[in-house]
């Protein structure tokens, strides 16, 4: 059925890509992996085998640190997810089945977060919740509370995980909540049940696949995570396993093996936590899957209606409206300490200094531009790459298109530090000059974004019924003028995303490039982490907003972009 | 007979182990509209595909217009066959207009703006789409996409039309106008064309020659009144028309290509045969039931026999009436509106003489 399969070179195709995706993804795991039981650093070409040693992981195990680093990742990760589950759930459940006012805003607003980077979340907390000077403490304290907030412990980081991670568990549950066949749950009422009832018996369980499915990858972009437990983490002297991984790095001399040894204790855990979701998301519940013509009459909340409400909305309240007044209340002071309310009143202080310090700074300026390079990069070497992965793996019958499938998702189960990691080993000793340039931060996000591209662009690609392909090659097309005039096209929804997500994703990136970049190649998200080390919190806060601001614009205006299907092709010749 | 303008030979085709299509050989005249009748999964879209091009066949040869186009170490594209190929889903390019799509084989081919306009014009003219070019292809009806989807197919002059059940998603009027439109179009047209169904009613209505396919095989062709009279095959008698078929043993041939039967029920009479009828072997009895009547006992006639009415059903324009034969069940067609016989009123029987037929027990 497929003309792809008529593709002279298509073998031959297919190979150079496994080539190509092992060599950018397979390879730097692969360096790591061995880095680990080695007793010097790895190198990609020229390696050591009589030093093959388990005294990295007898190092790393045995350290007096280890089993708390390992509570506290996995027990904040754990919290976290929980949190984030609960959140999630019950957001998508009131903005899908319910009666609650607002639904429709609240559908917008319960992924709003999915904009908020982590570190600049991270960072706004900071600023609000921070025991001594946080905003927050300063308020409570005026008002007389006998307790304050600190955002610095194991609490702390598992409720901005929460609140952050909350979002993928609402995709997946609202998804699942809205292809139920509503009549499940009538049925149910007509039973006899109550509304508490047949959210317990009948809703939940239903959802349950996806709510499992999505709490899994929750878990494992926790236990991955940098940005957070480095922000909100470390001051309180709590420590987490990424971070850790950096740190064993900054020593002198590094600790490369050590950290190549947590990293890999990391991979296994990520992997065999991916394995389980891939399972409990092909375990995807059939009977909820209703035929078409369903009504969804929303469950009647009465008198809760509005509490719940505003129980939704105050989620849009914790998530980006305290934050983003935080952060610009800090970028717009002349002077970040203050002690009582009315210091922080002051309207002496209001001004655009730290937009200008930060702007006027080459250094600044420079980063951000090799960020938007990057990105740029990212964006327009991943859609390319993954197009051709995705077509290959939907829509032809080459052999070895299982293999890039298995491929291209293996990056979910990586965590971005150790990818930068690999590549940073990988790379270091292979002589094509590739190190500290920004072509390696380029490739390694690549690799690292391949699942999310990909995914995109093959869920365009697979509604695009094979005829409509089928039939312009019986018109006379070739293979390439039917991807031009009828493919592209028609999965251009999926491809746009694929674009905004490579950019959105790289320009935020801030774990997988700590290892990559160079005095001439340092990154926007590598500047802002670097100040705030320093403690020049002003600067930070203008250059977060800066950066939300770039990725609000760009995923505005791709979006735009997506709703537009008419305007491609040739002008419309009218008739007579 | 003219020309030959499709030639299928010795078609083979497999899926993992499982072989769809074995040993089609076809031959297509020029002008002819052959129709390939079989229920799904018995290999007639797959034989469709590979004369598109959009199957390599594993084994076997196909030629258009006397050029080799598939066969071992030669593979045209379907891009490259001049076929015009109306599809099952439409396959309409909900981002293009009706003139976009229809004008699209000439725009490929690259085919002069003028002239492009002046020939997909007349095409949209001739399926009656005549002001219908500049709409957005995504609000047109299940009934207008087909008439696009066959424009499209029209429009490049094609050696050969293929059709893939291309009637099947539409209601039931318009399927039978839409049949009668497409038939009236190919006798005006006069292309070859090789259309793929499962509807029996829609490929005797439209063929010149139904081709019947079962498990991958074709077991028998023939214009559609010979498939329909003379079925080699229990399977061919069945899927052609709703016959009454009786399990029965040969008793003895009576005249060249005549044998006389009894069913297991105990019925006898005399049954037409294309191959040998050895008395004594196991056979099937097809007898149609519009080719038997039903009349007042008593009635004087050689070729009736007693029945009692079981059952009838009104279909409209007639009576299909079961009525127990020997005390089987047997079904009978009797054509008006006459008041129906009530249950257990007993009749008489007429099969018409010569139209009791015998075929191999499968």
């Amino acid at each position: 059925m497929t003309p792809g399969r008529t593709l002279p070179l298509g073998t031959i195709g297919v190979g150079a890509l496994l080539l190509l995706l092992a060599v950018l993804i397979v390879l730097p795991v692969g360096v790591l992996l061995l880095g680990s039981f080695l007793s010097e650093a790895p190198r990609a070409l020229r390696f050591d085998w009589s030093g093959l040693t388990l005294a990295n992981y007898r190092d790393v195990l045995a350290a007096a640190g280890f089993a708390p680093l390992l509570a506290s990742t996995l027990g904040a990760a754990l919290a976290g997810t929980a949190g984030a589950a609960l959140i999630g759930a019950s957001l998508a459940w009131l903005a899908v089945r319910t009666d609650i006012p607002g639904r429709r805003a609240l559908d917008v607003v319960a992924v709003m977060p999915l904009f908020v980077p982590p570190l600049v979340g991270a960072f706004a907390w900071d600023i609000l919740a921070s025991p001594r000077s946080g905003i927050l403490n300063i308020v409570l304290r005026a008002v007389g509370a006998p307790f304050t907030l600190n955002i610095y412990t194991f609490g702390g980081v598992a409720y901005a995980y929460a609140i952050y991670y909350a979002p993928y568990i609402y995709l997946f549950v609202a998804a699942s909540l809205r292809n139920m066949d509503a009549t499940l749950e009538e049925a149910a009422f007509m039973s006899g049940a109550g509304r508490t009832k047949v959210l317990l018996h009948i809703t939940l369980p239903l959802a349950a696949p996806a709510l499992l499915s999505s709490s899994l990858l929750v878990f494992v972009l926790l236990i991955e995570l940098f940005a957070i437990p480095a922000v909100l983490g470390e001051p309180g002297n709590l420590h987490f396993m990424a971070v850790r991984i950096w740190d064993l790095i900054g020593f002198t001399p590094p600790q490369v093996n050590q950290a190549s040894a947590l990293g890999a204790l990391m991979l296994v855990m990520t992997v065999i936590l991916v394995v389980l979701q891939h399972k409990a998301a092909s375990r995807r519940n059939v009977v909820t899957v209703a035929g078409k013509g369903q009504r969804v009459r929303p469950v009647v909340l009465g008198a809760l209606r509005w509490p719940l409400a505003a129980l939704g909305f105050g989620y849009l309240l914790l998530v980006v409206v305290l934050p983003t007044v935080a952060l610009l209340f800090i970028a717009l002071r002349r002077n970040i300490f203050f002690s009582t309310i009315a210091a922080i009143l002051d309207p002496a202080q209001l001004s655009f200094e730290q937009f200008g310090i930060a702007f006027g700074d080459p250094v600044v300026v420079g980063t951000l531009w090799n960020s938007l390079a990057v990105s740029t990069g990212t964006m327009a070497a991943g859609v390319v790459l993954y197009f051709i992965v995705a077509y290959t793996v939907h829509r032809t019958r080459l052999p070895g298109r299982r293999a890039l499938d298995l491929v291209t998702v293996l990056p979910v189960a990586i965590p971005g530090i150790i990818i930068g990691l690999g590549y940073l080993w990988s790379w270091i000793s292979i002589p094509v000059g590739l190190y500290g340039t920004l072509w390696i931060i380029i490739l390694a996000y690549v690799s690292q974004f391949a699942p999310q591209a990909t995914r995109a662009i093959a869920g365009s690609l697979v509604q695009i019924h094979p005829e409509l392909e089928e039939s312009s090659r019986l018109c006379g097309a070739g293979f390439l003028t039917t991807l031009r005039l009828v493919v592209v096209p028609l999965a251009r929804p999926g491809i746009v995303s694929a674009m905004i997500l490579l950019f959105v994703l790289s320009f935020r990136e801030l774990a997988t490039a700590l290892f990559l970049y160079t005095s001439g190649t340092q990154l926007f998200s590598l500047a802002m982490f670097d100040f705030w080390q320093r403690g020049s919190t002003g600067l930070v806060a203008a250059m977060a907003l800066v950066q939300s601001l770039i990725l609000l614009v760009f995923v505005l205006l791709g979006q735009a972009l997506r709703r537009d299907r008419m305007a491609d092709g040739n002008p419309v010749p009218t008739a007579g | 007979m003219s020309a030959i303008k499709c030639a299928l030979q010795g078609l083979h085709k497999s899926f993992g182990p499982r072989e769809v299509v074995s040993d089609v050989s076809l031959s297509v005249a020029e002008g002819e509209f052959v129709v390939i009748l079989g229920p799904s999964g018995c290999g007639k879209t797959t034989t469709l595909c590979m004369i598109a091009g959009l199957e390599r066949p594993d084994r076997g040869a196909i030629a258009i217009d006397g050029a080799v186009v598939s066969a071992p170490g030669r593979f045209v594209r379907p891009e490259h066959r001049a076929i015009g190929m109306v599809f099952q889903s439409y396959a309409i390019w909900p981002h293009m207009t009706v003139f976009e799509n229809v004008a699209y084989p000439l725009r490929v081919r690259g085919v002069g703006m003028r002239e492009r306009r002046e020939r997909t014009e007349r095409v949209l003219d001739l399926v009656g789409l005549a002001n219908e070019g500049p709409r957005p292809a995504t609000a047109l009806s299940g009934g207008q996409m087909q008439r696009v989807a066959l424009a499209r197919a029209l429009v490049s002059d094609p050696a050969l039309l293929l059709f893939d059940e291309p009637l099947s998603n539409l209601d039931l009027k318009l399927r039978e106008r839409l049949r009668l439109e497409l038939k009236a179009l190919q006798r005006r047209t006069g292309l070859t064309s090789i259309y793929v169904t499962h509807d029996q009613a829609e490929a005797v209505e439209l063929a010149d020659r139904i081709v019947v396919m079962q498990a991958g095989r074709i077991v028998q062709s023939g214009r559609p009144q010979d498939l329909y009279r003379e079925p080699r095959t229990r399977f061919v008698a069945e899927f052609i028309a709703a016959a009454n078929i009786m399990p029965a043993i040969v008793l003895a041939a009576t005249a060249p290509g005549i044998a006389r039967v009894r069913t297991q029920a105990g019925f006898e009479t005399e049954a037409r045969h294309d191959t040998t009828a050895n008395p004594g072997e196991a056979v099937d009895l097809v007898i149609h039931p519009e080719d038997c009547t039903l009349l007042p006992p008593g009635a004087p006639s050689h070729h009736c026999h007693a029945v009692d009415v079981l059952g009838s059903r009104f279909q409209g324009t007639a009576t299909r009436y079961t009525v127990a034969l020997h005390g089987a069940p047997f079904d009978v067609l009797v054509l008006g509106t006459d008041e129906p016989l009530v249950p257990g009123t007993a009749a008489m029987l007429r099969i018409a003489p010569g139209r009791a037929r015998i075929v191999p027990t499968p």
